[in-house]
């Protein structure tokens, strides 16, 4: 019976025309220029990651895929790059909050030197060597 | 500490340990934070509370490690617990510290070696440690877990990161060759083959499909002409933007694609650490995920065509065209993307250079098929890929493509509008020679699939191609229109019982690739 059931099927199939739906495209993609090599920090941020790449922003998604740079240009002596709540904190000599989703910036009061800094959110706790 | 506008809520405290290169590390578990830090001897820790409060009295450890630690320590918080990470100029540790500060368990040695550690992180169920290109994992027992799939044929891994959910990888790329990327990312245990940074752009031109099909999934890889010059994989219907494949040294080029029904062998040209063009491969899942990629030919250099590839019921065969004389040169690959044995040499050295070729099982061994300045010619090779008879020529052809159809081969070549079909027997003969006589005029490539009892052979015309129905005798059962308005010039076919895909070429600028999927038969929406 199974094997009835499939030579009508198969037959049905033969005997139905290839009716073809409309072309489509594919994707005329292609990757950009990679940004400029320099020091690269990689944290979580919301659904995807957030990157300082050298002197380059980027906002990634979960997968990896930048979905959008810019370049800064107070990224010099950055110590460290912490989620901060909903933000990400570069925090350097000169530190600033970047909004991950645009990547606009706001300067932060915030100096440190070499040190390692960790946000629990709320707080930022930096630990650093004393001259 | 700062609170989050960057206000001081406490001015820094001395912790009265002697840090003598300031190399530490903190980490959060959301609520209480632990530092970490080499004194100049030994690895400490110590316990922070939110308002950044050191808790002296319980809570410091040092860990019991070895003196003259090396590179920094690093902290990653998960799961209630913490773990430290730090390298004594011989070998790599962690240790897990329990939530109030305390160090649990003996420390754990990761790597016997001079491995640095360059990240930690908690991936949402265990913690990940990138050292020395490797990766490791460890439960929150302190067991180590199944690390994330090695793959050897990929550049170290420079530093992971988590989200929680998602865990990424970020690999080196030599750039040796040509402009390329320095960084790429992907999934941890998978293969990073996106260009790190690098966001799409549009308007790219792309082309050269090569197409395969499953009832799964169906596929067409092609090459984009982007800055990166990548071979991409694009899915039909589509499933969102293309997958490139594994990047090398830059320089990707002319991608050719087979199936064994499930998974797919992708072979395209890329360079190797020498810069020099070599066939890769690397089988793909139906859902994209690339396994570890091979270089297949290992000479001085391939020529710059498209390799070709068939499955033959067990394993693939794989050829290509040599840079260095008229030859063909071959290799068979196992179904996981393995090669088996060694090159070898699939044709004679031929007088004059050799076109358009392809491979395909005959029952017997393998045959391929090329053209020869305006001739079409057959060379047959056993299962082992050695040849068993010289090569014979067909007819006249400027185009042709051999196939099999788990019964019979058959080579279809064409010069201008005439077609030919030619049967070849388990052994390499060819058995008898049909003129093809199509109704409407059909030009190019025929590319070929056999799909419920018939040859489906495509072709192009002025504005346009078809498909041509063909049975095993050589009678026309009919012509489909695929595309209509469009100026294609390579028109590829693969097909499932149920589905039908063709992709095609555009010769005008901008080069691009239109597919077309035939629409499932009524049989199937009546079930």
């Amino acid at each position: 019976m199974r094997w009835l059931t499939l030579l009508f099927l198969a037959a049905s199939l033969q005997a139905q025309p290839i009716v073809f739906g409309a072309p489509r495209s594919l994707p005329m993609t292609g990757f950009a220029q990679p940004p400029d090599p320099g020091r690269l920090s990689l944290t979580g941020s919301g659904d995807g990651f957030f990157a300082l790449y050298g002197t380059t922003m980027i906002r990634l998604d979960a997968g990896g895929r930048t979905l959008a740079r810019t370049l800064v240009s107070s990224a010099a002596d950055v110590a460290a790059v912490v989620p901060l709540g909903s933000d990400v904190l570069v925090a350097g000599r000169s530190s600033f909050l970047v909004d991950p989703e645009s990547l606009t910036t706001r300067t932060s009061p915030i100096a440190v030197s070499t040190s390692a800094v960790a946000s629990n959110g709320s707080t930022i706790v930096a630990v650093k060597k004393t001259p | 500490m700062w609170d989050r506008r960057g206000g001081v809520v406490s001015t820094p405290k001395p912790l009265f340990i002697p840090s003598p290169d300031g190399k530490g590390a903190i980490a959060t578990n959301g609520s209480e934070y632990l530092a970490v830090w080499n004194d100049g001897a030994i690895v400490r820790t110590v316990y922070l509370d939110p308002n950044g409060v050191a808790r002296w009295d319980s809570d410091l450890r040092a860990l019991d490690v070895p003196a003259f630690p090396g590179n920094a320590p690093l902290a990653a918080a998960g799961g209630g617990k913490y773990l430290v990470v730090w390298q004594d100029g011989k070998k790599l540790y962690a240790r897990f510290t329990g939530g109030d500060g305390r160090g649990q368990g003996a420390a754990i040695v990761l790597a016997s070696d001079s491995s640095a550690a360059s990240a930690v992180v908690w991936d949402g169920q265990a913690f990940a440690v990138a050292f020395g290109g490797r990766v490791a994992r460890i439960g929150l027992d302190g067991q180590p877990l199944d690390a994330p799939r090695a793959n050897d044929a990929e550049p170290p891994i420079e530093t992971i990161a988590s989200n929680g959910r998602a865990t990424v990888a970020v690999r080196g790329e030599t750039c040796a060759c040509a402009p390329c990327n320095n960084l790429r990312i992907g999934p941890l245990g998978g293969v990073a083959n996106i260009p790190f940074g690098a966001p799409e752009i549009a308007n790219n031109a792309i082309y050269w499909p090569a197409i395969a099909a499953t009832e799964e999934a169906a596929v067409v890889a092609y090459r984009g002409n982007d800055p990166q010059l990548r071979v991409r994989i694009a899915f039909i219907p589509s499933r969102g933007p293309s997958i490139t494949v594994p990047s090398s040294n830059g320089i990707q080029s002319l991608p050719a694609i087979a199936t064994d029904g499930k998974t797919f062998l992708v072979v395209w040209n890329d360079r190797n650490p020498s810069c020099k063009r070599q066939v890769r491969a690397a089988v793909m899942d139906a859902e994209g995920r690339f396994g570890p990629t091979v270089f297949l030919s290992n000479e001085d250099e391939v020529a710059g065509s498209a390799p070709a590839v068939a499955w033959n019921g067990s394993e693939y065969a794989v050829v290509w065209r040599h840079a260095s004389n008229r030859q063909l040169g071959g290799i068979r690959v196992s179904r996981s993307g393995v090669p088996i044995g060694a090159p070898t040499n699939v044709t004679a050295l031929m007088p004059s250079e050799v076109f358009d070729f392809s491979i395909a099982w005959m029952g017997g061994g393998w045959v391929i098929g090329f053209r020869q300045t305006y001739a079409y010619l057959i060379a047959r090779v056993g299962p082992d890929l050695r040849p068993l008879a010289p090569e014979t020529v067909l007819g006249s052809a400027q185009y042709g493509n051999v196939a099999w159809n788990g019964t019979e081969a058959v080579a279809f070549f064409r010069f201008d509008g005439d077609l030919k079909m030619v049967h070849i027997d388990a052994q390499g003969n060819a058995v008898s020679m049909t003129s093809i006589a199509l109704p409407v005029p059909m030009y190019d490539e025929p590319s070929i699939a056999w799909r419920n009892g018939e040859w489906l052979v495509t072709g192009t015309h002025s504005n346009g191609s078809r498909l041509a129905h063909i049975a095993a005798n050589g009678e026309v059962a009919g012509v489909t229109e695929v595309f209509a308005g469009v100026e294609p010039w390579i028109a590829r076919v693969a097909a499932t019982p149920s589905h039908v895909y063709v992709a095609s070429e555009i010769w005008n600028k901008p080069w691009t690739i239109v597919v077309s999927e035939s629409v499932p038969p009524r049989v199937r929406a009546m079930r």
